[in-house]
């Protein structure tokens, strides 16, 4: 659970939850920059919309906590969106997990799992309000449910040994003990050889 | 040709015919009072046998009017090399080869014109004998098939003895095995020295494909030895480097006369 210290002074509503949760997304992606203009721009219906290295997300605030139906209309929201992002969209669906949270953990068995399967990340966050015992206001912020589709890994076209034999790198921090010899290789160089790795691969087909 | 059209000639293009049929060069690579004693090493991580590459070129030099020999540090010759090569194969114990260090700090250095290539034979899994001969080589020949895992080996090796090596050593490619992709070959070699001259700052020379894999194998024939004779900046020649060519050339004249003063 993260929570998040409210700095108004007003009642926390409207304007005032969305900048807190648009600030865990920002926390969600650990500082992973912003590009292309789209970070938080709101639409018509409410949605707010970001970019980062990592692709284009979009998140939801709901109102009062899914159930079964909110969550089908959401899939069938989400699925618009597909083929506009073919590369994938992460999705953050923020509700409010108050007095109905018992029943919001039941709502998200296997059948939800499958319902969203087919997307790049979906993910439910509750939020509630907290008064600390200095007075302060805090949001909380808790995730019910995530779906994930981890991307395919590369397969490694260098050798093991790259990585694990071999005498210390000769110009790194092991210099003092250099024994002439095959050494090892650094990350950066690593990554180097596996770009040619994979250009060889592509031409040889 | 001059010394600095070599020079900008990289990459695998067909620059030289020069070894059509194994048989093209011409020796004119000298100016009549200009040396060549030269101490080579080759490489072939991925192969048991590296004295079939030695050999080669050993006799390719040879043909082309300079004199070659190949001495065998601290192991015994491969078993084979001395059919292959007419030249002189010599084998030298570890303590001897240590013994001539010492000798070469009183020798006295002539100053004849000598034509000379020794390809130096050496255990290249010992530290100890990396430290003592890798100094020695003006030219490392790195031979191995073309593919990713053979490259990384011989950078590894690069890195791992760069510290050792004179400043005007030259680092050399070869790609053994059959021609299976003109591109990728290309690709993979120009990849390969981009990462080695941006890490390193080596300037490697490609010589070009030999079939080594069966038999005696054979140069492919835009095989360009012509930038093996490429001038060192900055070289000059080191007293045990020396004493190891007077070695040599002592125990061949007990023999044959093969190692001529003057060329």
């Amino acid at each position: 659970m993260k929570t998040f210290k409210v700095e108004s002074s007003k009642n926390i509503e409207g304007s005032d939850v969305a900048a807190l949760l648009k600030q865990a997304i920002c926390d969600h992606y650990e500082g992973m920059p912003v590009m292309r203009g789209l970070a938080f721009e709101e639409d018509s219906e409410k949605r707010f919309w970001g970019e980062t290295s990592s692709g284009v997300y979009c998140a939801r605030i709901l109102n009062r906590a899914p159930d079964y139906s909110v969550l089908e209309s959401l899939k069938e929201e989400l699925l618009k969106f597909k083929n506009i992002f073919p590369e994938g969209l992460e999705c953050f669906v923020f509700f409010p997990a108050g007095e109905k949270q018992g029943s919001v953990p039941e709502l998200f068995e296997e059948s939800s799992i499958s319902m969203f399967g087919g997307f790049k990340s979906v993910r439910f966050l509750g939020f509630h309000f907290l008064r600390a015992l200095d007075d302060k206001r805090y949001v909380a912020i808790e995730e019910f449910f995530c779906v994930e589709k981890k991307p395919e890994p590369i397969e490694n076209p260098l050798p093991d040994f790259a990585l694990s034999f071999g005498s210390p790198d000769p110009y790194g921090e092991h210099a003092a003990e250099f024994l002439p010899g095959p050494a090892t290789l650094t990350r950066q160089e690593i990554e180097e050889f596996f770009e040619i790795g994979l250009e060889i691969k592509k031409i040889r087909g | 040709m001059s010394s600095d059209e070599r020079r900008l000639k990289r990459g695998l293009k067909d620059v030289s015919n020069l070894f059509v049929e194994e048989s093209g060069l011409d020796g004119k690579f000298f100016d009549a009072n200009e040396s060549f004693l030269k101490c080579v090493g080759v490489y072939r991580p991925m192969s048991p046998s590296p004295g079939l590459i030695s050999t080669k070129i050993a006799s390719l030099l040879t043909r082309c009017g300079i004199s070659s020999a190949i001495l065998s540090i601290g192991r015994k010759l491969e078993a084979g090399v001395k059919g292959m090569f007419e030249g002189p194969c010599l084998e030298i114990p570890w303590n001897d080869f240590e013994q001539l260090k010492r000798k070469a700090l009183s020798m006295k250095i002539e100053s004849c014109v000598r034509r000379q290539v020794l390809f130096l034979d050496f255990e290249e899994h010992s530290a100890e004998h990396l430290r003592s001969v890798v100094p020695l080589l003006d030219r490392w020949i790195f031979s191995v098939p073309p593919t990713v895992d053979a490259i990384i080996e011989a950078y590894r090796m690069i890195k791992g003895t760069r510290r050792l090596v004179q400043s005007s050593m030259q680092y050399y490619l070869v790609f053994e095995g059959d021609i299976r992709g003109r591109e990728a070959d290309e690709v993979l070699f120009e990849k390969f020295s981009a990462v080695l001259s941006e890490k390193m700052g080596i300037n490697l020379v490609w010589l070009g494909h030999i079939a080594a894999g069966s038999g005696r194998g054979h140069f492919d024939e835009a095989f360009d030895l012509s930038h093996f004779f490429l001038r060192d900046a900055g070289a000059y020649e080191l007293p045990d480097k020396l004493a190891l060519f007077d070695h040599v050339k002592a125990e061949t004249s007990k023999t044959m006369s093969f190692f001529d003063e003057n060329v």
